[in-house]
């Protein structure tokens, strides 16, 4: 009885941190769940009945006994045996973001790597106006990106499915990859890799081209997923600008943050929002899967680009 | 050009030769002033001097890290001043060591083996496995060889690894045993459990399909009018051996990054990646990176100064060690003076730029040519105070003590004098850029008042343009403007210094070695002739020895006393300085008087 007692007893430093445990898990849960509350709205109202949209759109949960996967249903192949939008839309944004993840990469690789390890006049000067550019913001080239698409368009005469869709996707994915803070989040991190390693490859034999392959990115790896989050979460979330160049083009060309937003937000049928919960929730996916990989490189990178240094 | 041949005609047995190298940075900074030094086959040559002395710029100009403003770099004749440095033939180890930290042990020894081309002769390895395969038959039989095939195959290795395996074991080329292995499989499992019995039968079946192959490969290589030296080699038409640059085998990297790592006691560690390892191992690994390049000039750039004391005493005999093993050639870069004077066997001390003075350690150690490698070299560093020399006593002086100075020294006094009068008048009638140089070189061996070269100062964009449009205007000001006017007055000051000491005895820089200064116990009531009767300022006990300081013509002086002498508070010393010992240096210029 008595052993029992004196092993319960803490000491006070130990009281102290458990109070602040739980002070803190309080706080924090408090905090999650405001965060996550829309999420779990969504993923409640994508199980709702029709009625039960109508009825009851305050509950977060359908009705007991009235859940329902019927949202679910008619993703893939609709009610008339065709092959749905969904897959179409899911496509179009999985390969667009696919690409300009990689080529960010690249472009962030290479621009810092010349920056950093070659000796070239008006290095400080391409950097510094680099920073500058940081400065803008990406909204001003909304209107003028947007006239000139328009120009090309008809410049090239385009006018079918394919050649629309080729000059969308062009256009949403090249000026994508060229995101000045990816760059300068590579040039910080390519900073801190000591000059002699690099110098020592050198003397080893080793071209630039190899010491860029074999000894620099595989370093950078941390940073490139980092970059690869980034840029997943910027272009897969991408609207205003899919949406200003898709406009009137049909839903076969949307990706499916556009499809989301247009093809049922303007939407007023009761059904239609059940289907859209759902499809937001399918479109989450993706992202939830990039994040799970990278997320412990991408805490470690971002604390190595960010302190060293 | 006659003065080039004239060069190699006189440089037989020099192997690396740096001539008169310069480095001038691109903000205007001058990092090295003409070093100029012929280095001969398995040398081991040190840089020493104190940091920011230039010494890791002259090793980056060698290694082609850093460009040469002046100068040529020949190796064995052949200039390399324009050849990037994976051409140069050298290896450099760093003070970081600088591994790769993605890459374990074993790939940051084979690095340089993996990226390059290497020149080989091209083997038919058909014919040069059946001769082999042949050859091991006949002298260890089938027996031996099926139980060196199980012992390894056991494992349930792959293929490849199992031939590889075989190649060392056996000691023969991976496409012999590879043939071995191939043979070895298309016997059925029972002959392969019975080989014991059945030997004779597989043995003339064996040689039989050997045989076969060797006669359809020759059958072929006639058709094709390839020829083959005896060891298989493909010959030109002209009958040398056809020389073809290409990769190494995985194979023949495996070999060598293991004999490298057997070298160097690394075999345990092979698989750890650097940030496993100890200081001392990762300085091994880049030691082992440098050798497996198989280069004749070795580079070292501080590659002891992140080590802790005890392994940089292991690690300093290791590396002269390896040096003699593999007959290299080192240029070596410290600044610790030790370490200069037990690995080298030639020391170049540098100051600011400039090269003191080259010679073995011996030379360095018992003939410095300046105060500056006086001071630098030795532990402790040797005594330096000011005396006044009298020529009429030919003794030098400090407040009533004299110590007589050698007979002829008067004459050398005078000689002196007479010399550096003329070289200062020389500087200062004209003030060209060498006289500005040789000025320099005064004030980097005294230390004294360093004359600010022309630095560009680090500054935003904004002032730099307000001075770009300054100096256009200043332009014409700038001209008239003597940018040398410091060391102009430094050197009408020096002439004129030198000058006023001709005509009587002056001051003069008197060094001692603290090993050499003769001290012993002052006992009370003896009368000491010709000896310095002090009281220490403090005493120190090394062990088998005192280091003994006291104070001698105002400065701190340093000697050694033998500890059998007990030495308590309040006891007193008797120096005595041996004229032989002595090292008079002259205060204006800081060079020897000898």
């Amino acid at each position: 009885m008595q052993d029992a007692k004196i092993k319960k007893r803490l000491t006070k430093s130990q009281l102290t941190t458990r109070r602040e445990k739980i002070v803190s898990f309080i706080v924090l849960a408090i905090a999650a769940l405001i965060f996550v509350f829309p999420l779990i709205y969504m993923v409640g109202t994508s199980f709702k009945s029709d009625l039960d949209l109508q009825m009851h759109p305050e509950n977060i949960f359908p009705t007991p006994g009235q859940w329902t996967i019927k949202h679910y249903t008619g993703f893939f192949i609709n009610g008339d045996g065709q092959l749905d939008n969904m897959p179409k839309w899911m496509f179009n944004s999985l390969w667009s973001t696919a690409l300009t993840c990689g080529l960010t990469v690249l472009i962030d690789l290479v621009v810092a790597y010349v920056v950093v390890f070659l000796r070239w006049k008006g290095k400080q000067v391409f950097m510094k106006s680099l920073f500058a550019w940081m400065a803008a913001p990406t909204v001003i080239a909304t209107a003028p990106g947007l006239a000139l698409f328009q120009t090309v368009k008809t410049a090239l005469g385009v006018n079918n499915f394919a050649s629309t869709y080729a000059l969308v996707y062009f256009w949403l994915t090249i000026p994508g990859i060229v995101g000045v803070f990816n760059v300068i989040l590579m040039y910080n991190f390519f900073k801190t890799i000591p000059i002699d390693i690099i110098e020592s490859a050198k003397s080893d034999g080793a071209s630039h081209f190899k010491i860029f392959l074999k000894i620099v990115c595989p370093l950078a790896k941390s940073t490139m997923l980092v970059i690869v989050l980034f840029t997943f979460a910027a272009s897969w979330n991408n609207l205003q600008g899919p949406q200003l160049l898709m406009a009137g083009e049909g839903q076969a060309i949307q990706t499916i943050t556009v499809a989301l937003a247009e093809s049922y937000g303007g939407s007023s049928a009761w059904g239609a929002q059940g289907v859209s919960m759902a499809t937001a929730l399918f479109s989450l996916i993706p992202v939830l899967i990039i994040f799970i990989f990278t997320q412990n490189r991408m805490i470690e990178g971002l604390a190595s680009t960010g302190v060293k240094r | 050009m006659i003065t080039e041949n004239e060069n190699i005609v006189n440089d037989k047995d020099t192997f690396l030769s740096l001539r008169h190298l310069v480095k001038v940075y691109p903000n205007g900074e001058k990092a090295v002033y003409d070093f100029d030094l012929e280095i001969a086959k398995n040398e081991f040559i040190v840089i020493v001097g104190p940091s920011g002395c230039g010494k890791s710029t002259t090793l980056r100009m060698v290694a082609g890290l850093e460009d040469i403003t002046d100068g040529d770099v020949y190796l064995q004749n052949d200039l390399l001043n324009y050849k990037p440095c994976k051409d140069r033939k050298m290896a450099i180890v760093f003070q970081s060591y600088a591994l790769y930290p993605q890459m374990n042990v074993y790939q940051n020894i084979a690095f340089p083996l993996t990226i390059n081309k290497y020149p080989a002769p091209v083997v038919n390895e058909t014919l040069l496995s059946v001769a082999q395969v042949k050859k091991l038959l006949e002298s260890i039989g089938i027996e031996r060889i099926a139980k060196a095939i199980f012992s390894q195959h056991s494992k349930r290795m792959k293929r490849k690894t199992l031939v590889e395996e075989l190649a060392v074991l056996l000691d023969i080329e991976p496409c012999s045993s590879k043939l071995l292995v191939g043979l070895f499989r298309s016997l059925d499992a029972a002959t392969k459990n019975e080989i014991a019995v059945k030997k004779d039968v597989v043995l003339s079946e064996w040689l039989k399909k050997l045989d076969e192959k060797e006669a359809a490969e020759r059958t072929k290589l006639q058709e094709s009018g390839v020829k083959l030296n005896e060891k298989f080699h493909v010959l030109n038409d002209d009958g040398t051996e056809k020389i073809v640059s290409r990769k190494l085998t995985r194979f023949e990297i495996r070999t060598r990054v293991y004999e490298t790592a057997d070298k160097l006691d690394l075999t345990p560690y092979l698989d750890k990646l650097p940030k496993e390892l100890s200081g001392g191992q990762m300085q091994r690994v880049a030691l082992g990176r440098a050798i497996i390049k198989n280069v004749p000039v070795f580079l070292m750039d501080e590659p002891l100064s992140n080590l802790d004391a005890k392994l940089r005493l292991t690690m300093r005999s290791e590396i002269v060690k390896l040096h003699n093993r593999i007959n290299a050639t080192t240029i070596y870069v410290t600044h610790d003076q030790v370490e200069a004077m037990t690995m080298a066997t030639r020391i170049v001390v540098m100051s600011r730029g400039f090269v003191q003075q080259i010679g073995t350690p011996e030379e360095i150690y018992g003939d410095p040519v300046n105060v500056f490698v006086a001071r630098f070299i030795g532990s402790p560093s040797m005594n330096v105070f000011e005396m006044e020399y009298d020529k009429s006593k030919n003794a030098y002086t400090y407040g009533g003590f004299d110590i007589p100075a050698s007979k002829s020294f008067k004459a050398k006094y005078e000689s002196f004098y007479a010399e550096k009068c003329a070289e200062f008048e020389q500087i200062n009638a004209n003030f060209d850029l060498t006289a500005r140089e040789k000025i320099l070189k005064v004030l980097s061996v005294l230390g004294e008042n360093k004359v600010k070269a022309q630095t560009a100062k680090k500054s935003n964009l904004i002032t730099r343009t307000v001075n770009f449009f300054k100096s256009i205007a200043k332009k014409k000001e700038k001209e008239k403007e003597d940018v040398w006017e410091k060391e102009r007055t430094v050197a009408k000051e020096k002439l004129e210094q030198l000058r006023s000491r001709t005509e009587k005895g002056d001051k003069v820089l008197i060094g001692i070695r603290p090993e050499r200064l003769e001290i012993e116990k002052a006992e009370a009531g003896k009368k000491y002739d010709g000896y310095y009767v002090v009281e220490p300022t403090l005493t120190e006990l090394l062990g088998g020895e005192y280091s003994v300081h006291f104070e001698f013509c105002g400065r701190n002086t340093v000697g050694k006393l033998d500890a059998k002498y007990k030495l308590k508070a309040g006891d007193k010393i008797a120096v005595k300085f041996s004229a032989a010992d002595l090292y008079v240096f002259d205060p204006v210029t800081g060079d020897v008087i000898k």
